[in-house]
């Protein structure tokens, strides 16, 4: 049973990171829409010998739950912490995602119907790809968070912030080309001396 | 700046917004997106064609983004009255409108051809294109997978 429980976790595991279950939004729907129902089971799971075998095959997002308060199985989390792209993220998880982060953060603020948002976009997601484990990328839809957007002044879009320490420390606006982000980037991690 | 406006080529009177309509566009905004009406997608592809000719510019060689700006352009005729800028955020829209600095095409625009939104490019732009016009259809394709 508890194979059949460690194999339904690792199916679950490129949906997107575990740590970002605070995101609504997310763009992979297998792993976000079980977390609502699966919630009120993470409190008693703390036990963690779950008799899993009810209804743990058929919601993956639930197995990976029950996992998330033990600290084992490092391994799987590494293989799947990253996935393609950058992630959408929320205002809920601000604190979380950037202002607490350990790495860099590269979030860029974008409009549905902006023309230049789109390149913005392709950019952002090769460097998500190029920076995995050294930066983490985010979006967020500014009319979706309108006051995350005014708190950082955002008024042309797109903006993209780079977060070190929770902290702002460089800020790009408009459509540049990506040398311009990656200098931002590797500036901000020679700095730190790593 | 009222003066500039109503010398402008903007097809759009800087009219201000009826009262009782702010409301109505607060509860749009929060409901989702409204989309544009395929007739105020037409107002506004027309009249970047004409703008473009006129200011001597051209449309982003990726076309994409000339058509995601024209659809954002006309979302926000029908949402807010006028095309306001899609690519700045906007604490009040309603006030922005009112206002008219960003109502397309917006002052920088009309003062030193800059368009932040790369819908109108002056030749010496590193993405613009040589087109000065787009179909409907182009603009429909483009924006169908949003």
């Amino acid at each position: 049973m508890a194979a059949a429980a460690a194999a339904a976790a690792v199916a679950a595991c490129p949906a997107p990171p575990r740590r970002l279950y605070c995101g609504t939004a997310l763009p992979a729907p297998s792993a976000a829409v079980p977390c609502s129902r699966s919630v009120g089971y993470g409190p008693s799971s703390g036990t963690r010998r779950w008799p899993c075998r009810r209804w743990a095959p058929h919601r993956p997002g639930a197995a990976s739950r029950i996992r998330r308060p033990t600290p084992r199985s490092a391994a799987a989390r590494v293989s799947c912490a990253y996935s393609p792209g950058a992630e959408t993220i929320t205002a809920c998880s601000w604190n979380e995602y950037v202002i607490c982060s350990d790495i860099p953060v590269l979030i860029e603020f974008w409009a549905s119907w902006c023309g230049p948002c789109r390149m913005v976009h392709r950019i952002v997601d090769e460097i998500a790809q190029e920076y995995a484990g050294r930066v983490k990328c985010y979006k967020l839809d500014t009319d979706d968070y309108p006051q995350v957007a005014t708190s950082y002044s955002i008024e042309r879009i797109p903006t993209v912030l780079l977060f070190k320490n929770g902290e702002k420390i460089h800020s790009v606006t408009g459509t540049l080309p990506k040398s311009v982000y990656v200098r931002a980037i590797e500036k901000s991690i020679s700095d730190s001396g790593q | 700046m009222m003066s500039m406006t109503s010398t402008t080529a903007s097809p759009f009177r800087p009219s201000p917004m009826p009262r009782g309509r702010k409301c109505a566009v607060r509860a749009q905004a929060g409901a989702g997106r409204v989309d544009a009406s395929d007739k105020s997608i037409e107002i506004m592809r027309k009249f970047s064609e004409q703008y473009a000719r006129r200011s001597n510019t051209f449309f982003c060689s990726d076309k994409s983004v000339t058509a995601v700006v024209i659809k954002g352009l006309a979302d926000h005729k029908d949402q807010v009255g006028a095309p306001l800028c899609p690519c700045r955020h906007y604490d009040d829209k309603a006030a922005e409108v009112a206002q008219g600095f960003w109502n397309c095409p917006c002052v920088p625009m009309r003062e030193r051809k800059e368009c932040h939104c790369m819908l109108f490019l002056t030749p010496d732009n590193d993405f613009a294109g040589e087109e000065q016009v787009i179909t409907l259809e182009e603009i429909k394709d483009a924006t169908s997978n949003i």
